[in-house]
């Protein structure tokens, strides 16, 4: 009996196929997305509006990650820009392998902006890089104000916050203020945004955000 | 439900070790795992216990290292462990830390039956 030294990442195998897709995301100058937050925040609704504003100057494409159906796929395409669907078939959240494997659905160098709608959950998605530019969270008003104290790792990975459904605000006991208190606590760099997708208000200054990390990606390919 | 991805990563990194040191089984398996992770413990355990079967693994029990979280504040450099629910420096209430640890999720090392024993 004897005790071997191994030190190994658990996330190590995961880590390296991100790694893949990240530099074949830098290669084609397309800047990628992954998009989180509980199920029912509003994310596949947040991104039609966000489609809908932008596909006439920026060329997009999306990947859908869901459970099961086809269902957001359908919805995004109906927008007239590719969408792919990725059943994780009950796993909980999008892993770096199945990104890789559905790249080829795109011409990757023809796009300027891939979004990534990852699985409905606050817990798994945030241990698991897909090979993007950005984390964004979105976290729904109506999900209540301790969610970013609660689930800190998901919040602690993010480079943007949009708290969706701001006009059901006087509806509801959520106190902006501390939400936003509690994702900056492990995170100094979060930028925040106000929308409501349904009601489309606040848009503005996170579609700006968004050109701009859009154009960055632009200028360094 | 990421467990079992964990649990079959568990498997395959203490069975290569094990092999590299033509091991004939692994007794335990000792875990770090960082406070600022969302692994449930008693998750993994169950879905290692299936993802070991039929290999040299099965068997081996999974033991444990915790690794709390610890911050550093931009404004006062104060370092330290930072409490659970508090999410300010605790000496100038800075309300916004950099992690310095507490993400880690490794396999830290196997204890292995040998070969010719």
């Amino acid at each position: 009996m004897h005790d071997i030294s191994v030190e190994a990442d658990l996330l190590a195998s995961n880590q390296a196929t991100a790694q893949e897709n990240r530099e074949r995301f830098i290669d084609a100058s397309v800047y990628v997305v992954n998009l989180m937050s509980a199920p029912g925040a509003g994310k596949t609704t947040l991104l039609e509006r966000t489609v809908e504003a932008l596909k006439d100057r920026y060329r997009i494409g999306v990947i859908e990650g869901d459970v099961q159906t086809q269902q957001d796929a359908d919805r995004i395409a109906r927008h007239g820009v590719t969408a792919v669907q990725i059943n994780t078939g009950g796993a909980c959240h999008l892993d770096a392998r199945q990104i890789a494997r559905r790249m080829s659905s795109f011409d990757l160098a023809a796009l300027d902006l891939l979004v990534i709608e990852n699985v409905g959950n606050l817990v798994c998605p945030a241990e698991f890089d897909l090979g993007e530019h950005d984390k964004i969270m979105v976290l729904s008003v109506t999900e209540g104000d301790d969610k970013p104290s609660k689930y800190p790792v998901m919040f602690h990975a993010a480079r943007a916050l949009l708290l969706n459904k701001i006009d059901l605000l006087e509806h509801v006991d959520f106190d902006v203020g501390r939400a936003v208190r509690d994702a900056r606590s492990l995170n100094l760099d979060l930028e925040v945004f106000e929308v409501s997708a349904r009601a489309r208000t606040g848009l503005d200054a996170w579609l700006a955000w968004l050109e701009g990390r859009i154009a960055r990606v632009r200028r360094r390919g | 439900m990421h467990e079992v991805a964990l649990a079959d990563a568990v498997v395959r990194a203490a069975e290569r070790a094990a092999r590299g040191h033509e091991a004939r089984r692994v007794l335990t398996a000792t875990l770090e795992l960082g406070e600022l992770t969302c692994v449930d413990f008693e998750a993994l355990q169950f879905a290692f216990e299936l993802a070991s079967k039929g290999t040299i693994v099965e068997g081996c029990a999974l033991l444990l290292e915790r690794r709390e979280l610890r911050v550093r504040c931009p404004t006062c450099s104060w370092s330290g462990r930072l409490e659970a629910q508090r999410r300010s420096c605790p000496t100038c209430h800075e309300g916004s830390l950099q992690v310095e640890s507490g993400r880690q999720m490794r396999l830290l090392s196997i204890n292995v039956e040998d070969a010719d024993a």
